[in-house]
């Protein structure tokens, strides 16, 4: 009844639009810029990328967004609906613009060092009980906005969303690389972000329930956009989905939706004040898009997490707190390899693979499911276990059940087994089923709401211990490790341990899910299926972002002489990554530095073609290249070749079909 | 009566499935149906240029059964076709268990949301799919589109399905066909004369010295896997003469009909000349993992496999054998086999060479009414069904092809897949039976697994007709509930 009341008052008054709120309640701030009626225009730094976000006659919001001349985002609705207050029809406060400029430093991520700077304009609007913060950034790599609810009173409660409103309008004729929510309906809403990416027109996404990030080409522009969310731990929200609602069918216009993979009904409510996650285009050249940090880049210069009692701490204590304990290494990994026919509780195996790591350098190995059945790895065993890997320099991780290990989400037992595993020697976890299909009747799984925040619970009680983590069956990456940089790995990406990878699909996921964060894809060295080269997983090893990348291969294959050397090389961590060419659904092709070190590889799709490389990016001077390419005639088989490169080199590799290539740079 | 209850239960699931479709009732049998008020209908003009049919970007949504070792294969076919028609056709996929694939898919077209254009599934839902509604014939898009994909040139055991006993329509195109095969150990059967058994007395009389000589079960089958009664003993059904059911009403006649009776009792039989000889060829209810680890380890001569598993097969015996090359252990090692003429207890008769099984066929979802669309999937299913390079690529993945095209082309008889494995698993593919036309095969599945553990939970047959006859009865009473 009191949204009709408004809703009358509102069109009374509309088409005068004093919407200055004069006589509305009381004032919050004295804006830098007097309102501007009813639009504002946010540009990037460098001029190119601009939003323009616009009021109706009617009090809704909307937006647009364009590279150049090119429209990303034709007009769009904006908004929440809520429970307690009517946020469809509003009064402008206040509008502010500021530049946010900074950098800081990763500790996994695609550079060592990052550079934010974009304008920020934040444009309060007024209800009855609340006001509504609309928080538009632009950087030169893409635009981000987010929904800030506050009481007028600035008091603290509890509020329902009811609906998102935010929409993306995606220009006529764009194409869509899309991972739909594919679920078992005979099973549960379950959803783990293992779906392959594909090519639809945007026209034709009716029915389709699409999970974020998805990629769009403008058009038929060379401008492409990467939608997505950011800053979803800690926003006491649900993750996010994309749709078209009915009655935009067969328009490409897609709303913000909640979370399908779910085990409620709805569960919109949340404290206020309230700070929506950032809705996200990263926008322009797919080098744009590739070399992307803006989903992390949004947490600005956030301080990692400390616990609330932090001051109270000793130096000692507070010390654990600049993580620097993280440690980013290669893992050891044996569950594809020998899963159905060795059990994780074999001794033997897992000693095997930490005489592995230790032989090829590399930090970690695995204890992955099943690792507890038995007696072998009980406290004592464990402990032997870990004593033994800690003597060849090797930590250790175990695998966990996020929900089924822990009483489908109880802290204590989450404290309780971590101090279990700390006091053996473990270092950290591998916690998988967060989709939730292994739990009995769980009261949240998936995107939930109070998943998200187990997600942070988790996350938090690893670091009290400095253990690290790498989530399995999991959400998509939303910045997190800006925050909980012992966050180190996850999957929520179509993975080798499908055993039926094609390059379809690794491709198309460099474009897509690979842009926002480490990438658990369990690189294999021999093929698991018809669908990749030898070389495409080589290449797969360093491509991926990942803060321990786990290598999947049995022991004895790495100890071959023709590639043990690449495979003691592959990094955990890089200071750069340089996109050099490729397209969706055909082929990649990217550099990554490591200090002095250059890793260079493409993967190819299901034609054959040559890419071309320019290596006008490397520094002066000289360089060693190992090259491995694919052995003619034979897809488990490559060819390796030694040549030096400098940054006037070019090169043109032939890439058989699903095949690839890497070089492995140092310098002479 | 608890059997019979469940078999209700579990109908009226299937059933559910398809409620509220304007589905057409209970089917009346094989009678020659005529439609006489097509449920599909078609909208819009097909593009064409100089008398030819252009494509533009039409997309077509293909949800498909396949869904193990052999989803890369299928991958990758979709997306060659898909980069040989850029710009033109594109084809997205999604893969669903076959447990839930029916009832999935069938919601999805009811419901018109989320709905594939095109199935890719096992033939033998496709008659209940037809009889509630659900798809659609080819005939008018090729009509139309001058696409032709004509029966003819598709193995005849398999085409004789294409119309799902509606007369003048083809509503199915077969893609291949997928039974229970059998791989051999070579070495083994060389020790004890190199000569693959053609016969049922000549399998039991080998497997007999085998096992004498090697103190080994020389059968290694996983009997608890659905496939196995699914497969093998519906194959040993059909061997000895049996039919599954009647074509005219869809009635079980395993037990009142005199001469069906005694081919499932003889299916029964050799199959127990294997369970329950002495010494033991084979062992009944072995889990997966041991029959396959007792055959990659030289312990025993034959392997009850499936025909997708053959590259894991051949490189898990490389592993275990000193990392021997795949070629190394297909030229050396494992053989290919096949199962006619193995449980018919009387040799030389033709069904002897009857293999029953699974086949993938297309079909179009009633929801695609887009003339472009259903013109786009003619093109496709045509290129699929009947492209040399495509055939071989997907018998490399373990599916015999069911068309005569591929089945002739160079690149197909010339790949040693194809030669080596694919058609020793087969042999002749005309003989090729499926689940047919029946819209109750999910029941009649249902049944013959049961049937099928009780028969072999007696180690003689003196209370085979009396099993027999309650798995049938059980059957027919879940028919008469619809």
């Amino acid at each position: 009844m009191k949204s009709t009341v408004k809703r009358l008052a509102v069109l009374l008054m509309a088409g005068s639009l004093a919407l200055t709120a004069v006589g509305c309640g009381p004032k919050e701030n004295t804006p830098d810029v007097p309102p501007d009626k009813d639009n504002w225009s946010v540009s990037s730094p460098d001029g190119t990328l601009g939003v323009r976000v616009g009021m109706d006659a009617t009090g809704a919001l909307y937006y647009t967004v364009q590279k150049g001349d090119v429209a990303v985002v034709d007009q769009s609705d904006l908004g929440l609906s809520i429970a307690e207050d009517d946020l469809g029809f509003l009064t402008v406060e206040s509008a502010k613009t500021e530049r946010v400029t900074g950098s800081y430093d990763n500790i996994t991520g695609k550079h060592s060092h990052v550079e934010y700077d974009c304008n920020q304009t934040t444009i309060t609007f007024k209800a009855w009980q609340f006001y509504l913060d609309l928080v538009m950034r632009v950087y030169d790599d893409g635009y981000a906005f987010r929904y800030v609810v506050r009481n007028v009173d600035g008091g603290e409660g509890e509020l329902t969303v009811q609906e998102e409103k935010t929409q993306f309008a995606l220009p006529e004729d764009s194409a869509v690389w899309a991972q739909p929510y594919v679920t078992n309906k005979a099973t549960g809403k379950f959803f783990s972000y293992e779906e392959a990416y594909m090519r639809r027109k945007a026209s034709n996404l009716s029915g389709k329930i699409i999970s974020m990030p998805m990629l769009y080409q403008a058009g038929d522009s060379d401008v492409y956009s990467l939608v997505t969310e950011s800053g979803l731990i800690g926003s006491g929200f649900y993750g996010s989905f994309l749709e078209e609602s009915k009655e935009d069918e067969g328009t490409g216009i897609l709303q913000t939706v909640r979370t399908p993979a779910t085990a409620l009904e709805s569960d919109g409510v949340t404290a206020y004040p309230f700070t929506s996650p950032w809705r996200v285009g990263i926008t322009g050249s797919l080098e744009t898009v590739i070399e992307s940090e803006l989903v992390e880049k949004l947490y600005d210069d956030a301080e990692y997490w400390k616990p609330d009692d932090y001051e109270s701490l000793s130096d000692e204590e507070k010390a654990m707190y600049d993580y620097s304990w993280v440690e980013p290494g290669v893992t050891a990994w044996n569950w594809l390899s020998y899963n159905g026919s060795v059990a994780q509780n074999d001794w033997d195996l897992q000693i095997e693979y930490v005489d592995l790591a230790a032989e090829m350098g590399w930090k970690y190995t695995i204890l992955d499911g099943g690792w507890n059945s038995g007696s072998t790895f009980n406290t004592d065993g464990l402990t032997r276990f870990c004593e033994y890997a800690a003597e060849k320099g090797v930590k250790v991780v175990v695998w966990c059940d996020a929900l089924v290990d822990f009483g489908n989400g109880v802290k204590s037992l989450l404290c309780s087994k971590l101090d279990q595993w700390k006091n053996c020697g473990v270092a950290g976890i591998k916690i998988d089923f967060f989709d939730g299909q292994n739990a009995n009747a769980p009261k949240f799984q998936g995107e939930d709401a109070a998943m998200i925040k187990w997600y942070e619970t988790i996350y938090q009680e690893t670091a009290r211990r400095q253990m690290i983590v790498n989530c399995h069956g999991a959400n998509k990456p939303t910045g997190e490790r800006r925050i909980y940089p012992n966050v180190i790995n996850r999957e929520g990406i179509r993975g080798n341990e499908m055993k039926n990878i094609d390059s379809s699909v690794t491709v198309n996921s460099m474009f897509t899910r690979g842009v926002l964060g480490s990438c658990d894809f369990t690189p294999v060295v021999t093929p698991l299926s018809g669908g990749l080269t030898m070389a495409h997983q080589m290449a797969l090893a360093v491509l991926y972002e990942s803060g321990t990348p786990s290598m999947a291969d049995r022991s004895a294959k790495y100890a071959e002489e023709q590639i043990n050397a690449f495979y003691k090389s592959v990094p955990a961590a890089r200071d750069e990554t340089i996109f050099l060419c490729g397209k969706p659904d055909e082929y990649y092709c990217a550099a990554i530095r490591v200090g002095d070190e250059w890793f260079v590889a493409g993967i190819n799709g299901i034609l054959e073609r040559s890419a071309e490389i320019d290596f006008s990016f490397l520094g002066e001077g000289n360089y060693t290249a190992e090259l491995f390419t694919d052995a003619a005639d034979n897809a488990k088989a490559v060819e390796k070749q030694s040549k030096t490169i400098t940054s006037a080199t070019k090169e043109t590799l032939s890439m058989p079909k699903n095949g690839g290539f890497v070089y492995h740079l140092t310098k002479a | 009566m608890k059997k019979k209850i469940l078999s209700l239960i579990f109908a009226l699931v299937c059933l559910f499935a398809f409620v509220g479709c304007g589905g057409t009732g209970r089917p009346s049998g094989n009678d020659g149906n005529t439609i006489e008020n097509p449920w599909w209908t078609t909208e819009g003009t097909l593009q064409k240029e100089n008398g030819e049919v252009v494509f533009d970007e039409v997309e077509i949504d293909l949800t498909t059964v396949v869904n193990g070792e052999d989803l890369a294969a299928f991958n990758q076919i979709i997306a060659q076709f898909n980069a040989e028609y850029r710009g033109k056709i594109s084809v997205l996929t999604t893969s669903i268990n076959q447990d839930t694939f029916e009832t999935t898919v069938g919601q999805q077209i009811i419901n018109n949301s989320n709905a594939p254009d095109l199935i890719m599934s096992h033939q033998k839902g496709h008659k209940a799919f037809a009889a509630n509604n659900l798809i659609q014939p080819f005939d008018e898009a090729m009509e139309e589109s001058g696409i032709e994909i004509s029966m003819n040139d598709y193995s005849a055991g398999l085409a004789q399905y294409s119309d799902l006993g509606y007369e003048g329509y083809t509503f199915g195109i077969p893609a291949d066909a997928q039974s229970m095969v059998v791989y051999y150990n070579k070495n083994l059967l060389s020790k004890y004369g190199n000569q693959l058994p053609s016969t049922h007395s000549e399998l039991i009389e080998l497997c007999e010295r085998v096992a004498k000589g090697e103190n080994i079960k020389p059968i290694a089958a996983t009997t608890s896997l659905g496939f196995f009664p699914d497969y093998v003993f519906s194959t040993a059904i059909v061997q000895n003469g049996g039919e599954l059911y009647d074509e005219k009403t869809y009635y079980a006649n395993w037990a009142s009909d005199a001469e069906n009776l005694q081919a499932f009792k003889a299916a029964a039989q050799s199959l127990r000349d294997i369970f329950y000889h002495t010494p033991t060829l084979s062992e009944l209810n072995k889990s997966e993992a041991e029959s396959l680890n007792n055959f990659l380890n030289d312990k025993a001569l034959f392997l009850f496999g499936l025909p997708w598993n053959l590259n894991s097969i051949l490189e898990a015996y490389g592993q275990g054998h000193g990392n021997l090359t795949m070629d190394a252990v297909k030229e050396n090692y494992i053989g290919a086999a096949s199962v006619a003429n193995w449980f018919a207890l009387e040799s030389g008769t033709e069904d002897g060479n009857k293999i029953f099984g699974d086949s993938h066929f297309f079909a179009i979802s009633n929801t695609v009414t887009d003339i472009n669309k259903k013109a786009a999937i003619c093109e496709f299913v045509k290129w699929f069904t009947q492209t040399g390079s495509v055939g071989t690529d997907w018998a490399e993945a373990g599916h015999i092809s069911a068309s005569t095209i591929i089945a002739n082309d160079p690149e197909y008889t010339g790949n040693s897949v194809v030669t080596d494995y694919i058609i020793p698993f087969y042999q002749d593919i005309n003989y090729f039976v499926c689940a047919g036309n029946t819209p109750y095969y999910t029941d009649m599945a249902t049944q013959i697994r049961t049937l099928f553990v009780d028969l072999m939970s007696e180690s003689t047959g003196e209370k085979d007709e009396s099993i027999i006859k309650s798995a049938q009865d059980s059957l027919n009473a879940v028919i008469d509930f619809f």
